[in-house]
């Protein structure tokens, strides 16, 4: 085993290709984002075994905040539990407190969201678009209706249900992913929401208003995809706060205003689902599908997968998979800027490491397993751009790094954008007396200073916000690699 | 910066230092922004940044009573501006497909449930009243100074900000949001309030200091 102190920057760990990280190598990085980076990888065995996985890989600057890590390792506690053909599979947790990583199962696809890119000239059949949100659909209602071994109700809710979080295979198969913002509210009939997180323009209104939610919030989120893929345009536009006022007021055109002849059953499905109360709204992921059938067979609409697949195909090609061969001369890792230790193993010698999901609790089988997926992300190039010149020449593999179109949407206005609107990512901390003392009455620069004291300790090990906002470069979508999931920011 | 100061710098670059106002854009570089993001965060950047420009252009035309009246004058009009545009030119949602500096990571990384909902209420009031409440608690100037930037006697906008208070205190009273967070605000208001200038106006200008 070989044991490598990398000096790297922040939010690049430079693994290169042929890096080893456990029994996985590394053929190429994907994508980054302000969580975590993203690394296209093989799954070696005997007889010439080779089999394509994605590497989710924390950046080291946050693993000295437990709130990151909390966040990192909750997706693969909340997917370690969940096993559907809807939903992407984790297959490895690996790391300790110098790395944690996740291995993911590999689609060959894109994003419903890059789908969305290319359906604003050419719009996806209705059929196909509900095909889609069928299965998510059914990938929610599975993963609501979890209960534990004494048949008690997890309780999961998804709360980041949008397109970038909506795989699309080629073959027609969907998979939602990135459960990272995720909660498992055990043993209750309701999640507690304690902060704000996931993307502006999908969030429920309980969320918005940072309310208690429960699965049904996801039912709203997958009302706004529905609205979004059959209208191209999303129910909430508008521009920071305003969304979500809007959100909570319910204040969006119905969508046979923007998209004349819209039929009027579907305007009725949406206008359930987007509810501005929850009691108003389907009581389940299940009853959204089961009124989106019915009507899908009154219309005649082709749903099948391979319709959808065909569609895929007309638009995408058939893309081959993805070159797994690595370059052999190349060193597994190089230093680069802070000093951050990986393990780079001889391939002779793996050696798995499951530390964070045996503390945790959690029994990782090989066979079946969890899915969970990745947040915000930004580009590759946005990250590139502000590391020195020598380091970002270091980091980067051989070739273009492909990104999803999420991920591009962080990088700029050159970044590519499906309909009107935003999905902005967004993190509102909840009253927190440790940060910030409640005002009894508050000194007036107290929430200030306790609110810079958190930003400049960001932004001091690596620039969260540096590293996605200021560089507007336009991020190169690779649809081979697009159905990785993406870092979470 | 002293307002003798601030006087001294802006007879200086009036004389042609351009040392000089690079330091008084630098003081008001974070406030700018935050007063933009405020209300347009997907465009503050550049709101900003034409703002700036403005402001060298005219700078032998400053007549208010100091800099930061003069500035938020010139910010104001921008706002307005480009807040008319977007809602006559629907296309403008485009512009939204950009991080959204108030609420994105690359933008304040955590707020506090009391600053969202007071952001919230403040995104309620017709333009002109997010304005002032903007240049009294995001920019931190004075009732004087905004009457210079609005062309407005400082006992007129005396009263309407203490209207737009009340606008906002009523806001956060009838938005949905957590009990806790509303009883917090109304409880200690003006300190709420006054809380999100820093929170977000903490902003480094992208020119130097030379």
């Amino acid at each position: 085993m070989e044991s490598v102190s990398a000096r790297r920057p922040a939010t690049a760990r430079g693994l290169q290709p042929g890096a080893w990280l456990d029994q996985y190598r590394v053929v190429r990085r994907i994508g980054s984002g302000g969580m975590a980076e993203l690394y296209l990888a093989r799954l070696e065995g005997r007889g010439g075994f080779v089999k394509p996985v994605a590497l989710k890989l924390m950046h080291t600057h946050l693993l000295d905040d437990p709130a990151f890590v909390e966040m990192f390792l909750r997706e693969a506690r909340i997917a370690a539990r969940l096993s559907h053909p809807n939903i992407v599979q984790v297959l490895d947790v690996g790391g300790g407190q110098a790395d944690n990583y996740l291995a993911l199962e590999y689609v060959h696809g894109l994003d419903f969201r890059q789908v969305l890119v290319g359906a604003r000239e050419d719009p996806l059949p209705l059929g196909c678009v509900i095909r889609i949100v069928l299965d998510v659909g059914a990938a929610l209602h599975y993963a609501h209706g979890l209960r534990d071994v004494d048949g008690r109700p997890l309780s999961i809710v998804h709360r980041d249900v949008s397109p970038g979080n909506i795989l699309v295979a080629y073959d027609g198969a969907i998979k939602l992913t990135d459960f990272g913002v995720a909660r498992v509210a055990e043993h209750t009939q309701a999640t507690v929401t304690t902060s704000l997180k996931g993307k502006l323009g999908y969030m429920s209104p309980e969320q918005c208003a940072q309310e208690p939610i429960d699965h049904r919030s996801d039912v709203f989120s997958l009302g706004v995809v529905l609205y979004e893929a059959t209208t191209m345009r999303r129910p909430f536009a508008g521009e920071g706060i305003a969304v979500l006022n809007a959100v909570i007021d319910g204040n969006y055109p119905p969508p046979e205003t923007v998209s004349p002849g819209y039929p009027a059953q579907l305007s009725s499905i949406v206008a359930r689902a987007l509810a501005a109360e929850a009691s108003q709204r389907y009581g389940s992921a299940a009853e959204l599908a089961a009124d989106l059938e019915a009507f899908a067979t009154a219309a005649g609409l082709d749903t099948r997968p391979a319709a959808l697949a065909a569609e895929l195909a007309r638009r995408f090609g058939s893309p081959g998979l993805p070159d797994l061969s690595v370059d052999e001369s190349v060193q597994p890792l190089r230093i680069v800027d802070e000093a951050t230790t990986v393990l780079a193993r001889d391939p002779a010698t793996p050696k798995s490491r499951l530390l964070p999901a045996l503390a945790l609790g959690v029994v990782i089988v090989v066979t079946g397993l969890v899915g969970w997926g990745l947040g915000r992300s930004s580009s590759v190039e946005a990250e590139t751009s502000e590391a020195p010149a020598a380091a970002a020449a270091q980091v980067d593999p051989p070739g273009p790094a492909a990104v999803s179109a999420e991920d591009a949407d962080e990088t700029g206005a050159d970044a590519p954008t499906p309909v009107e609107g935003d999905a902005t990512h967004v993190e509102i901390a909840p009253p927190d007396p440790a940060v910030v003392p409640p005002p009894d009455p508050i000194p007036a620069a107290k929430p200030a200073a306790s609110t810079k004291r958190r930003r400049g300790r960001t932004q001091g090990s690596g620039g969260r916000r540096g590293s996605t906002k200021t560089s507007t470069t336009p991020a190169k979508v690779d649809p081979r690699d697009a159905m990785l999931p993406r870092p979470s920011p | 910066m002293t307002p003798e100061d601030e006087s001294n710098l802006l007879d200086a670059w009036r004389a042609g230092s351009h040392e000089a106002g690079n330091q008084l854009m630098r003081a008001y570089y974070g406030r700018v922004l935050g007063f933009f993001a405020m209300r347009a965060p997907t465009a503050a950047d550049d709101l900003t940044q034409r703002t700036f420009l403005a402001c060298v252009e005219g700078r032998e035309r400053v007549r208010e009573s100091s800099v930061g009246a003069f500035v938020f004058g010139i910010a104001r009009k921008m706002l307005l501006k480009y807040l008319d545009a977007k809602r006559r030119d629907q296309s403008f949602a485009i512009e939204s497909a950009r991080p959204q500096s108030i609420l994105s990571p690359s933008g304040v990384v955590a707020q506090r449930s009391e600053h969202l909902l007071l952001l919230r209420a403040l995104e309620r009031l017709p333009d002109e009243a997010q304005i002032l409440v903007g240049m009294h608690y995001v920019a931190g100037l004075r009732s004087r100074e905004i009457g210079d930037a609005l062309g407005l006697p400082t006992s007129t906008v005396t009263t309407r900000l203490s209207r737009a208070r009340e606008a906002l205190r009523a806001e956060v009273q009838s938005l949905r949001a957590p009990p806790q967070a509303r009883a917090s605000v109304l409880a200690d208001f003006e300190t709420w309030a006054a809380s999100l200038g820093p929170l977000i106006t903490d902003r480094e200008p992208p020119f130097g200091g030379g």
